[in-house]
């Protein structure tokens, strides 16, 4: 079933356990001082997978979580979409035999999870369950700027491969053929989709004005 | 601001700012298990609750060992058939396979096994496997998919037959209507697939934010594929005809969220011309609801979602589920009842309650006698779905293995 309650993350969260992740780095504050002590060794990741793990959250996991919600429209979906992300990545690592592509990973599960969250919103409005507005609504006083709402509100209007593509074009300044690698599409297919996004943008605009 | 493109990256980043490290993160991480505290507004379980990585897989490991040293005690669905152990498969007499359709990732489709829950072969599919947005059946044999690409204003109707032994046949178009038929609950199929009811949203409407979806206007259609004659009701998408579609065998009777009509109603307003089968607090006062680890405690409050309602087969009957939602307006998953809405009388009966159950009957479908329903509940060891049989006459559960059910739409 379906909405945002059918989420891995609610489901390992109710099996007790809690997942998952190690502290942040970024700006922020906070070692993970409190958090519980390991009980066990993982079965499928070794130390030295942790430590990898330990050190793309610390470095990404903010940026993960922008561009999720970017892509989302709200933190609490977005931290748990990244959250899943980097769970899958803890659980591929022995898979995983070039390290240098777990960010790429990530980025791919980060896209691929909020595809699912956005699907699973579709579902649940069926139900009468609305998602929080996005930080570009009108109603959302999180973001300052009418401009930018409107430019974003717009965005929010395009497909959804274009609105992946500008996401991971525009606000982490991916190249093309790491978009195309994230997306799971050709870089021609990225190109062209950011060009037919940005000429739908530029028409809506011209429009509202 | 000069160009669209800086303009993106100044409104991308000013959103993105918006997501401050601090008032994600060290919460989370800090939070001990007990003490973990939500925040407001959000989903009832969704606490971001951070732990180191090993502890996580421990638990995680220590799960599964425990899963399978232990026998399977029907997880998802509470008490099934007997208190003592798993529940006994019920003896069916109807068709012995159902189509099921995972849809969250690619879209796929395959046939499973209906007294085991065993995947079968998977249906190849004659166009995108992205395009694949539903598929349902009115009697096990004649199954319709709908095809709608993604920036299209159409959806494309294809038709396959399941034989005795659960082989498919080859898929052939049959069809086009007009508008996207968006999710595989958005469609309904009548038996021998004579009636096939839909629903669409006006072309062009874009539905990813809160205030378009309630803005949005929705069509309930059916159409006879004999005499390609359709008939069609209009609703507003945050209006009780939103959500899952259904038909009677006959195809006399729709159901359409919380609507029932008559298709010998006239075209128009389907509010106007439907039933409501049951209302938000309706069974508020009614229902009992555990709250996290406090077994036995009541929300009080009179919202009570409705949703994943069907029509049964003889259209006598509709069959739908309650939620209770907590004080944020976020529905409790932990609970539902299943009940039954007589058309004829206009009585509402307590078909089962499922407590302790995180589930409900999003992919509730019957089979074709109406006796059996196969529901979905989420397990609570993995990322997969439960999938049980309810016997509708006596409230039997049975469980099925069907461990490949990551989030499936099931046509029986």
């Amino acid at each position: 079933m379906t909405s945002d309650h059918k989420q891995s993350g609610r489901i390992r969260s109710k099996v007790a356990t809690r997942p998952v992740l190690p502290g942040p780095a970024e700006p922020g504050p906070a070692e993970p001082a409190t958090a519980e002590p390991a009980t066990a060794e993982p079965a499928n990741a070794d130390s030295a997978g942790g430590d990898l793990v330990d050190d793309l959250f610390r470095v990404h996991a903010v940026t993960l979580v922008r561009v999720a919600m970017l892509l989302l429209g709200d933190q609490p979906s977005a931290e748990d979409v990244v959250q899943d992300a980097f769970f899958g990545l803890y659980r591929s690592l022995p898979k995983l035999k070039d390290r240098s592509k777990a960010l790429p990973y990530l980025r791919a599960s980060v896209v691929n999870g909020s595809r699912s969250v956005l699907r699973s919103r579709q579902r649940a409005v069926r139900r009468g369950v609305h998602h929080e507005p996005p930080v570009w609504s009108a109603e959302s006083a999180a973001m300052a700027g009418e401009d930018r709402k409107a430019l974003l509100a717009a965005v929010a209007r395009l497909p959804r491969r274009a609105r992946e593509v500008l996401a991971l074009r525009y606000y982490l300044d991916l190249a093309d053929h790491e978009i195309a690698a994230a997306l799971g599409v050709s870089r021609a297919t990225v190109s062209s989709t950011a060009s037919r996004a940005l000429a739908a943008l530029g028409r809506e605009l011209q429009e509202e004005l | 601001m000069n160009t669209l493109e800086e303009r993106l990256r100044d409104a991308y980043h000013a959103a993105a700012d918006t997501v401050r490290p601090e008032t994600v993160l060290p919460s989370a991480i800090l939070g001990p298990p007990g003490r973990a505290r939500r925040r407001p507004g959000r989903g009832p379980s969704r606490g971001r609750l951070v732990i180191p990585l090993a502890a996580a897989a421990a638990v995680i490991a220590v799960a599964a060992a425990v899963a399978v040293l232990l026998p399977r005690a029907a997880p998802g669905l509470g008490r099934g058939g007997s208190a003592d152990g798993p529940a006994a498969l019920v003896p069916l007499t109807t068709p012995g396979y159902f189509v099921a359709m995972n849809w969250t990732q690619t879209p796929s489709m395959f046939v499973v096994n209906a007294t085991t829950g065993a995947r079968g072969s998977q249906i190849s599919l004659p166009f995108p496997a992205a395009d694949l947005t539903s598929v349902a059946t009115g009697d096990g044999q004649t199954f319709v998919v709908a095809a709608t690409a993604p920036e299209g204003c159409s959806t494309t109707l294809y038709r396959f037959s399941l034989a005795a032994n659960g082989t498919p046949s080859p898929m052939t178009a049959f069809t086009e209507v007009t508008g996207q038929i968006s999710d595989p609950w958005a469609m309904a199929v009548s038996a021998g697939a004579r009636f096939v009811a839909y629903q669409t949203l006006a072309c062009g409407q874009q539905i990813d934010s809160v205030a378009e979806q309630n803005n949005a206007q929705g069509y309930l259609s059916v159409l006879d594929t004999v005499t390609g004659q359709s008939k069609r009701w209009t609703f507003r998408n945050d209006g009780p005809g939103a959500g899952n579609v259904s038909i009677s065998a006959s195809g006399g009777v729709v159901g359409s969220g919380s609507e029932v009509i008559d298709t010998s109603a006239a075209p128009g307003s389907l509010a106007a011309r439907g039933r409501v089968v049951a209302t938000d607090g309706e069974f508020g006062p009614s229902v009992n609801f555990n709250i996290g680890n406090s077994p036995g405690k009541t929300i009080s409050g009179p919202s009570v979602l409705i949703g994943g309602l069907n029509v049964s087969p003889d259209g006598k009957t509709a069959y739908f589920a309650t939620f209770k939602e907590d004080k944020f307006d976020k529905p409790v998953w932990t609970n539902w009842q299943l009940r039954a809405f007589d058309l004829a009388t206009g009585q509402t009966r307590l078909v089962r309650s499922f407590p302790g159950t995180e589930g409900g009957p999003a992919a509730v479908t019957f089979d074709p006698t109406g006796r059996y329903m196969v529901v979905e509940s989420v397990v609570r060891t993995g990322p997969t779905t439960e999938l049980a049989l309810i016997d509708t006459a006596t409230g039997q559960v049975t469980q099925l293995n069907a461990s490949w059910a990551a989030d499936p739409a099931i046509a029986w």
